[in-house]
């Protein structure tokens, strides 16, 4: 995180120009907003993990290890034991490092890979690093196309169900319950619509299609928010909709079902469905325990 | 365990009536469909594409920890509460993904349903878990973001306790399902 800090920095101002395409997930602008910018691969997500989770650098517990080391001159260390010494603190403050540092899918993804690493060497077979390493990029590649097939399918369907104004249909099913939902918004305010569409959207699976909606239903909300800098009672209801979103065609599922040869590929339906139901009914019920009076 | 034929039928034909009245329906309000569905289908294979970089960095990571044997061992040290529940190890790297990229759960899920088989027990359950949830901390980072609110109060705490309850609720249907 430090070491990134540093290296930002000659992109001139702490990264308002190109710093923030550049490490999108940890840039912050001078004034300490996260640079939001909607970044090329925006349909993709893990661009803006990093920008909300990241920690304060971890000092290296070598440096200070070194220090008092060097105070303690009474005792002549030999030339070895000083340097054994300090391999070992530093590797220590390596280690720290390495754990307080990054992202949260930096750390996972590192973890992964340390712990897949390790245990292929001490389970005697360090070959199969290599080998994994090449066979999963290609099985990455025939994965991602034999998807492209099915989802061009879907999502074709999807956009004809978008423009002849399905997602329009389902909001005005939509309406009563998010007039209870949400109390705070006036019904008439452009949150509410946008808000509707959003949840409609997602509702029939089109996600990409949501996600526009929502980016300006939190626009409207932050209008009514009283203090800018803090989520509304309001935005954290609609976040817990979206986290727990709940989606009644499961394209991308279905589709990865029938690529793996399933006898039944929509069979998933109800049982995700259901699912996707008792988590959003906790979600909001969470939030209004959450929510102080 | 395999699922039975009846869950199996009646969602083809809630999927199958969706398609059909999304043409009917098209072609009522006299949208023009046809370019609908060209336009559609040239997202869906863009975004297709796009996951392929997402592909080939969650795919090292987990082939390894499945074929080097620690998700083996996983499942071994957690047996006495995995067997009670009998809940299959193989779904554990997905739910430590899920909330994180909905790229890389795709991944394994894609993993899971290549080795242990669509129809099988983890595989219905990596299926609901990457279905019935979305990706938390990029939803609450990417909305809140966007307006430049910085303290996000309760809502990833929220976020993370649905996702849990999901993945217990999820655990319960897919039990409930498979044995219809």
């Amino acid at each position: 995180m430090r070491m990134r800090a540093a290296e930002c920095r000659p992109y001139g101002d702490g990264g308002r120009r190109g710093a923030g395409r550049e490490w999108r997930g940890t840039a912050l602008r001078k004034d300490g907003r996260q640079d939001a910018a909607p970044t090329p691969c925006d349909t993709v997500d893990d661009a803006y993990v990093g920008a909300a989770f990241c920690r304060p650098p971890t000092v290296g517990a070598g440096q200070i290890a070194n220090r008092s080391c060097c105070h303690s001159g009474l005792v002549s260390e030999s030339k070895w034991h000083t340097l054994f010494k300090r391999a070992y603190t530093e590797s220590y403050g390596l280690a720290a490092a390495l754990l307080g540092v990054g992202s949260m899918i930096d750390r996972i993804w590192f973890g992964l890979i340390l712990i897949g690493t390790v245990w292929a060497v001490v389970s005697g077979n360090p070959q199969l690093i290599l080998d994994t390493a090449l066979r999963s990029a290609k099985s990455a590649v025939t994965y991602a196309l034999e998807l492209a097939g099915l989802m061009t399918f879907w999502l074709g369907i999807l956009k004809i169900a978008e423009k002849s104004g399905i997602i329009a249909k389902t909001a005005a099913v939509a309406r009563p319950l998010m007039g209870f939902l949400f109390p705070d918004v006036p019904r008439n305010h452009p949150a509410m619509g946008a808000m509707i569409m959003n949840i409609s959207a997602s509702v029939l699976g089109m996600g990409n299609a949501a996600t526009p909606f929502g980016l300006s239903a939190m626009k409207s909300l932050q209008e009514l928010n009283p203090e800018p800098d803090r989520a509304s009672g309001a935005m954290c209801t609609f976040m817990a909709m979206n986290t727990a979103s709940l989606t009644l065609i499961p394209a991308t599922v279905i589709s990865a079902r029938s690529l793996a040869g399933s006898a039944s590929p929509g069979a998933i339906l109800p049982a995700a469905v259901l699912t996707g139901l008792t988590g959003s009914v906790t979600a909001l019920a969470l939030d209004r325990f959450f929510r102080k009076p | 365990m395999t699922a039975q034929r009846f869950p199996g039928w009646i969602s083809e034909w809630v999927l199958l009536g969706f398609l059909l009245s999304v043409f009917v329906y098209g072609m009522w309000k006299r949208a023009p469909i046809y370019h609908c569905f060209v336009e559609g289908a040239q997202e869906g294979f863009t975004q297709a594409v796009q996951l392929i970089p997402y592909f080939a960095a969650i795919m090292f990571p987990i082939t390894l920890l499945r074929e080097s044997g620690a998700i083996g061992a996983l499942g071994r040290l957690l047996a006495p509460a995995l067997d009670f529940a009998g809940f299959p190890a193989e779904v554990i790297p997905l739910m430590i993904v899920r909330p994180l990229s909905g790229g890389a759960s795709l991944g394994v899920l894609m993993d899971i349903l290549e080795t242990s088989g669509p129809d099988s027990w983890p595989g219905w359950l990596a299926g609901v878990y990457q279905g019935g949830t979305d990706t938390t901390f990029f939803v609450i980072s990417m909305y809140f973001g966007s307006v430049g609110v910085k303290d996000h109060r309760y809502a990833l705490k929220t976020g993370l306790l649905a996702d849990l309850t999901v993945y217990a609720a999820g655990f319960v249907w897919v039990s409930l399902f498979m044995k219809l």
